[in-house]
C-alpha cells in the first residue's frame, strides 16, 4: 500500500513540476536547469525576450551566488538592462543553488568553461532567434575572455561584455606594472583637483620610492593605499527587509547552500583562483575575434584602466571598445547605473 | 539505496510489531501541512506508537508526562522552480507534556529524500539538446524541535495539535550535504 502511494505521489508531483516553455515576451519569466556532470545548474531568463537578445550574466568572486542577487534584484537590472533585453542568470557549479552530487575535483577552470559552453547552446535551444551575449563581471569577464579563446570556433554566442574584468591574474607579473602606474596617476589626478592632497601626495612619494612592487610587503601598501584612498567608490546596496523575506520564504532559493555556506564558497573560490593563475589570458588576447566591449570604473583598483589601455590595441576582435566610466569602481554597473547600460546598448545593437 | 529501503521496511515492521504487542501503550495517526522553508507547501502523513511512557509529580502536585514514540513518516514538498522532494523517515521522538496538556519535544528522523527537478535539460558534447526527468536520491537525517498541546488533558478529544520544525541534512550533495528547512504543522490522533 505504502509503495502504491508513494508510486503514486512521485507521479502526481513529477507532473505538477513540469517544465516550462519558453516564451517571447518583454517580461519573460523562465526558468531551467542544466544538468552537467552530476551537477543541476539553475538558469533564470528574466526580462525583454522579444528584444532578441539575451544578456548571460557569468558572476564573478570565484564563488559567488548569482540567482539570489537576481532575486533581490541587486544589481538593479529588473528596471534597466531588463527592459531592453533579457537578462539570463545562472548559478556556477558549487555556488547558490547548483544542485546535485559532484565532488571538489570539478571545481576547475575547465569545467566551468563547460558548464558555461552548454549554458549557451541551452539557451541557444531555447530560444533560437535571440543572440546570445555574455556578460561577465570581474571573474566572469575573465572566463568570457578565455571562453572566447577556447570556444570561438564552437560557440554561437555574439559578443561578450565584460564589467571590471582584468586580463591578468596575480601570477602575471605585469599585472603589478599596471597596478603601480593606476596609483600614480589617481593620485596626480586628485593631488590636482585638491581631493585630500596630503594623502594622496604621500602615496605619490611612496610610488616614486617603490617604482617596482616586487614584495609582498609592497602588495600590502598598495592595498592599503587604494583601500583608504577609493572606498568611497565600493557600493553597499542596501536590501530592503521586504526583499530579504521574500528571497528567503518566496523564492526558488534554498538559503542553506546559497547564503549559510561561506566556509565552502571560500574553498571554492582558493580552488578557482588556484587554477585561474596558471592561465595567461594577456598574452593571448591577438587570438580574440568575437566582438568585444570592456567596460571598467576609472577607480577600479581590480580591473584599472592602464592594463585595458594596454591591451587594447593586441585584441584580434575587428569589433572592440573600451569604456572607462567615471567616479566608478569595481562595481561600475552600480556606480554608474545609466552609463554602464547606455554602452551596453551601444554595443549590443 | 536499496539498502536504505529495506532499513526503512524494517524499521517499519518492527514498529508495528512492537505495537500490536504493547497496544496498551498507545497508537497514533498524523498528518500535518508540512512546508519547505515553512512558505513552499507539502504535507506528511504518518503513524506511531508510545514506545514508552512515565510520569512525574511536582512540587505543586501536578503530573509531567514523559514519552518516547517510535513513528514512520510519508511526507512531500513542492519548492517552485527548485524541486519537489518525497521522502520517507522513520522516527523517534522525546515528548515532555505539562498538566496542562503543553508539549516539548525533541525528535530525529532518518530515511529516504527522492527530489525530482523540473525543468532539466542536458547537452551533449555534439551541441544535442534533450529535456529529461531528473532529480536526486539522498539519505537524510533530521533532527527536530517540536511545541504543541495534547488536548485530551482537558478532556477535550484524542488529539494533540503541534508545530515541529526539522532541519533536514541530505547526503550525498556536493561538500557532503545539503541543508533545508522543514516545518510541519498537524494533528496527532490517539487511537487506543
Amino acid at each position: 500500500m505504502i509503495n502504491r502511494l508513494f508510486l503514486f505521489l512521485s507521479i502526481a508531483f513529477l507532473a505538477v513540476s513540469c517544465s516550462e516553455k519558453a516564451e517571447i515576451s518583454t517580461q519573460t519569466d523562465d526558468f531551467f536547469h542544466l544538468e552537467e556532470e552530476g551537477a543541476f545548474l539553475p538558469l533564470w531568463v528574466r526580462g525583454n525576450t522579444s528584444s532578441g537578445k539575451i544578456l548571460l550574466y557569468v558572476q564573478g568572486g570565484p564563488g559567488l551566488n548569482t540567482l539570489d542577487l537576481a532575486t533581490v534584484d541587486y544589481l538593479g537590472w529588473k528596471d534597466g538592462l531588463e527592459k531592453d533585453y533579457a537578462v539570463a542568470y545562472y548559478d556556477q557549479r558549487g555556488t547558490g543553488n547548483a544542485q546535485g552530487e559532484f565532488d571538489w575535483e570539478s571545481i576547475s577552470i575547465e569545467q566551468y568553461l563547460k558548464d558555461l559552453h552548454k549554458v549557451v547552446l541551452l539557451l541557444k535551444h531555447q530560444y533560437p532567434d535571440n543572440e546570445v551575449y555574455l556578460l561577465g563581471h570581474s571573474f566572469g569577464g575573465w572566463l568570457g575572455y578565455l571562453y572566447a579563446l577556447e570556444y570561438q570556433n564552437q560557440s554561437p554566442v555574439s559578443g561578450i561584455i565584460a564589467a571590471n574584468a582584468p586580463f591578468t591574474t596575480d601570477k602575471n607579473e605585469v599585472r603589478w606594472i599596471f597596478r603601480q602606474q593606476f596609483l600614480i596617476n589617481v593620485a596626480q589626478e586628485f593631488v590636482e583637483q585638491g581631493h585630500q592632497p596630503e594623502f594622496w601626495t604621500e602615496v605619490l612619494q611612496w610610488t616614486e620610492e617603490n617604482p617596482q612592487i616586487e614584495t609582498r610587503e609592497q602588495r600590502r601598501q598598495w592595498n592599503r593605499y587604494v583601500i583608504e584612498g577609493l572606498s568611497a567608490y565600493e557600493v553597499e546596496v542596501p536590501i530592503s527587509v521586504g526583499k530579504i523575506i521574500e528571497g528567503v520564504f518566496f523564492s526558488s532559493l534554498n538559503i542553506f547552500p546559497s547564503l549559510l555556506s561561506v566556509e565552502r564558497l571560500d574553498k571554492l573560490a582558493d580552488l578557482l583562483f588556484e587554477d585561474e593563475e596558471g592561465i595567461d589570458v594577456l598574452s593571448r588576447v591577438s587570438e580574440l575575434n568575437t566582438p568585444l566591449l570592456m567596460i571598467t570604473g576609472r577607480y577600479d583598483d581590480i580591473a584599472p584602466p592602464e592594463e585595458f589601455y594596454y591591451a587594447f590595441d593586441q585584441i584580434g576582435s575587428t569589433q572592440k571598445k573600451l569604456v572607462v566610466l567615471p567616479d566608478a569602481g569595481h562595481e561600475s554597473f552600480l556606480n554608474q547605473p545609466e552609463l554602464f547600460r547606455e554602452a551596453v546598448k551601444e554595443f549590443v545593437r | 539505496m536499496k539498502n536504505l529501503i529495506v532499513l526503512i521496511g524494517l524499521w517499519s515492521f518492527l514498529s508495528f510489531s512492537l505495537q500490536a504487542q504493547e497496544s496498551d501503550k498507545g497508537f497514533y495517526l498524523k498528518i500535518a501541512y508540512a512546508g519547505g522553508m515553512i512558505t513552499h507547501p507539502g504535507v506528511s502523513i504518518g503513524a506511531g506508537y508510545s514506545l514508552s511512557q512515565w510520569s512525574k509529580a511536582k512540587s505543586n502536585g501536578l503530573y509531567v508526562d514523559q514519552e518516547i514514540r517510535l513513528g514512520l513518516k510519508l511526507g512531500t514538498y513542492f519548492h517552485k522552480r527548485m524541486h519537489t522532494g518525497v521522502y520517507l523517515t522513520p522516527d523517534i521522538e522525546w515528548i515532555r507534556t505539562g498538566a496542562k496538556g503543553f508539549q516539548f519535544g525533541l525528535n530525529f528522523s532518518a530515511g529516504y529524500l527522492k527530489t525530482f527537478i523540473p525543468s532539466t535539460y542536458s547537452v551533449n558534447n555534439e551541441g544535442i539538446v534533450q529535456q529529461k526527468g531528473s532529480g536526486t536520491q539522498h539519505f537524510v537525517f533530521m533532527p527536530g524541535i517540536r511545541l504543541g498541546k495534547d488536548l485530551s488533558k482537558k478532556g477535550t478529544g484524542n488529539v494533540e495539535w503541534f508545530v515541529n520544525n526539522q532541519l533536514m541534512f541530505q547526503t550525498p550533495y556536493f561538500d557532503k550535504t545539503n541543508k533545508y528547512l522543514l516545518t510541519e504543522l498537524g494533528i496527532n490522533l490517539k487511537i487506543k
